[in-house]
């Protein structure tokens, strides 16, 4: 359950652009930027912002991998600890909710370097289909 | 949580494993129907709880303890899309500043850090409901979602 909820709640969201499913979306940029930004110049440095969230969207994925093995850790415990348990919690949301910032000054500096129409266009692309 | 409890029981946890469990992750999450995919697995671990606690009074506790986890994941979960709905809102004007966006995301951030405490607050009462060997019993009764990690 708590693999889903993390699941859920980092991954699910068929509505957000771009803060429950990072690494799914920051690929799609990555994917797309090339066929999307016309200027060269504009193209470097959109893909180059869109690589440095990538690489912050695999931190979000280290730190749910790193929160599983620690549960497990205290799970193997006879006596569970409930404080041991909460920061473990609390350590996995701060490293979540320090790249979602991260991955969202990304997000403007992404915009920064795009014309409105090729936002748009990339926007659209990273939108899920029931979003 | 069928997945939960498979990972908790291997002594290792090699690199393709956890690969493969991270996506699962993300395979279970993108299920079109969200609750009721979290209704089921709910079913699923109070089956596994009422055939290990046939005192009805620990069953009672039990059970509660997955009402609560329950609860605690939807409540999240009804919360997080409305809070989705809003970023998508917000992030869909070009003109959207950094600041609003980020107030966005806070919300989402305190939703998830609660919804998960809650929960693990009742898992922890859950598992202290049953002796080691009813949990580890309470184990078997889950599924496999991986043999290499049984």
């Amino acid at each position: 359950m708590i693999w889903l909820l993390l699941g859920a709640l980092l991954f699910g969201g068929g509505a957000l652009l771009d803060l429950t499913r990072p690494q799914a979306r920051v690929q799609t940029i990555l994917r797309e930027v090339d066929g999307v930004v016309a200027d060269p110049g504009r193209r470097e440095s959109a893909r180059g912002t869109a690589e440095r969230m990538a690489a912050e969207a695999e931190t979000t994925r280290e730190a749910i991998e790193s929160f599983v093995i620690r549960i497990r850790e205290l799970d193997a415990v006879e006596n569970p600890d409930e404080t041991a348990y909460m920061a473990a919690v609390d350590a996995v949301s701060d490293a979540i909710d320090a790249s979602e910032r991260r991955l969202l000054e990304g997000r403007m500096q992404l915009r920064a370097a795009v014309t409105a129409a090729e936002w748009s266009e990339l926007m659209e692309l990273v939108r899920p289909a029931d979003g | 949580m069928l997945l939960e409890v498979n990972f908790m029981r291997s002594n290792t946890a090699r690199p393709g494993v956890r690969a493969a469990f991270l996506l699962l992750i993300v395979a279970c999450a993108t299920a079109p129907r969200r609750d009721e995919q979290v209704a089921a697995r709910a079913g699923v671990l109070r089956a596994a709880a009422t055939h290990v606690a046939p005192d009805p009074e620990q069953r009672a506790e039990l059970l509660g303890a997955i009402d609560a986890m329950e609860s605690a994941l939807q409540r999240g979960l009804i919360a997080g899309d409305r809070l989705n709905r809003d970023f998508a809102e917000a992030s869909s004007d070009p003109g959207a500043e950094l600041a609003d966006l980020q107030a966005i995301a806070e919300g989402l951030a305190a939703n998830r850090r609660a919804s998960l405490r809650d929960m693990m607050t009742a898992r922890l009462a859950l598992r202290r409901g049953m002796t080691p060997a009813q949990w580890r019993a309470f184990a078997d009764q889950l599924p496999a979602f991986d043999g290499d990690l049984r």
